[in-house]
């Protein structure tokens, strides 16, 4: 599951802002889908998968860098 | 009763109508909400309060989302919740202490990319650091072939080197063979240097200023010392008359006028009597001749006898004056 792997590649430390967005996502799919709002849960969950990609990515490219030396850009994810 | 069923529209109407009027309100603040968390983005919050940002924004799209679908309870709650986060991400990102604006980062000074080491434009095999024409190919003429530069004309005497049998040393341009492009120090090869040589394009002795000098008995041409008369010698025998002596003197002075040349001493008679006969005889005297001019002082080494008997006849051996012009000994130069 990308939302794992993103924490699993601490994106929770050196993408927060991708990561706070894809668990946002993933519950609130999580929530639809309970209220049967199947479609509204998919379009959700596709958010949450792409900002969890994007929070893998950024975590490990700020690891490979030694994060923090220079600052990155405003990004944005979950706008599909 | 009939009061009872007049208040239930109007209450029922005034629902509704409050509720359309919290919609009204609801979709104004979702407005101001997005604008609090476009200002907090702009001022860093991305950077500094990326969670609050994150959860703002995802909570403003909840509450549209539940707003277009008129669960306008839902709405609400996460409308509020947007506005506190967007509240703090405004917060963290406006305070200075918090969140410092960052200064556009000084890049790091990149030299410039070194040029490749074993570049070479020109493909001469000198790599364009060592080649001083790196965009003209070197001739390798075996003349200043390091420095990566043709040399079209290495000696510089104007005459280029595909056209130079001497590339490499400058012509002298003293009139004599000035086209080939060799410097001719001694034009007439006589060992008397063009420069002490009052006839340079004459060969004579250094005894006589590099001048020739007037023989009785012979003439000195490039290929053979012609000679005027003939040597005579004793009938059937390989002895010179002395009647020659003079004529071969003079022979042995250009000789020894001119050091460096060598001769061939060729024998012939004509064609009365044995081949065999002839051909010793022509041998004999020819090494007589020899003998005699290393008598002079002339070195062996740079004479060579050959007897070639009746077999070289220059003219008929039919008649008495063919077959005198026949018998004879020359003088050949084999080097000058």
């Amino acid at each position: 599951m990308a939302l794992a792997q993103a924490k699993a590649d601490g994106a929770e430390k050196f993408a927060p802002y991708e990561f706070t967005k894809a668990t946002l996502y993933y519950d609130k799919a999580r929530e639809d889908a309970g209220h049967a709002y199947f479609q509204n849960a998919i379009d959700w969950g596709r958010r949450s998968q792409d900002c969890s990609a994007r929070a893998s990515a950024l975590a490990k490219s700020a690891q490979a860098r030694h994060a923090g030396d220079l600052p990155r850009p405003n990004q944005v994810c979950g706008e599909l | 009763m009939a009061l009872r069923c007049l208040r239930l529209p109007v209450l029922s109407l005034a629902l509704v109508s409050a509720v359309g009027c919290a919609g009204s309100d609801l979709a104004l603040r979702l407005g101001d909400v997005r604008q609090d968390l476009a200002l907090a983005r702009s001022q860093g919050a991305y950077r500094c309060a990326p969670r609050e940002l994150a959860a703002g924004e995802s909570s403003s799209e909840f509450a549209e989302r539940e707003f277009d679908r008129g669960e306008y309870f839902a709405a609400r709650d996460y409308l509020v919740s947007a506005q506190a986060s967007a509240k703090d991400a405004l917060r963290l990102s406006s305070d200075e202490r918090l969140c410092p604006k960052v200064q556009p980062v000084a890049r790091p000074h990149r030299p410039e990319p070194m040029p490749d080491p074993l570049a070479d434009s020109d493909g001469d095999g000198i790599p364009d650091l060592q080649d001083r024409c790196p965009n003209e190919p070197e001739d390798k003429d075996g003349f200043e072939d390091d420095d990566g530069c043709p040399d079209p004309d290495n000696d510089g005497d104007g005459i280029l080197d595909v056209n130079d049998k001497c590339p490499n040393e400058p012509e002298d341009f003293d009139g004599f063979e000035d086209e080939d492009g060799c410097p001719d120090p001694d034009n007439d090869k006589d060992g008397v240097p063009d420069a002490s040589d009052r006839c340079p394009n004459e060969p004579g002795p250094a005894s006589n200023d590099g001048c020739p000098v007037k023989f009785s008995f012979i003439n000195v041409t490039t290929e053979k010392i012609e000679l005027k008369q003939s040597i005579f010698f004793q009938t059937a025998k390989a002895v010179i008359m002395s009647k020659s002596f003079g004529l071969l003197d003079e022979v042995a002075a250009v000789l020894l006028g001119r050091p460096t040349m060598q001769v061939r001493i060729e024998g012939h008679t004509d064609s009365r009597g044995g081949h065999t006969y002839n051909l010793r005889l022509s041998q004999s005297r020819a090494d007589s001749v020899k003998a005699y001019l290393v008598g002079k002082g002339i070195s062996s080494d740079r004479m060579e006898s050959k007897g070639y008997g009746p077999d070289q006849p220059i003219d008929s051996n039919k008649t008495a004056a063919g077959r005198e012009r026949n018998r004879r000994v020359e003088f050949m130069i084999t080097q000058q």
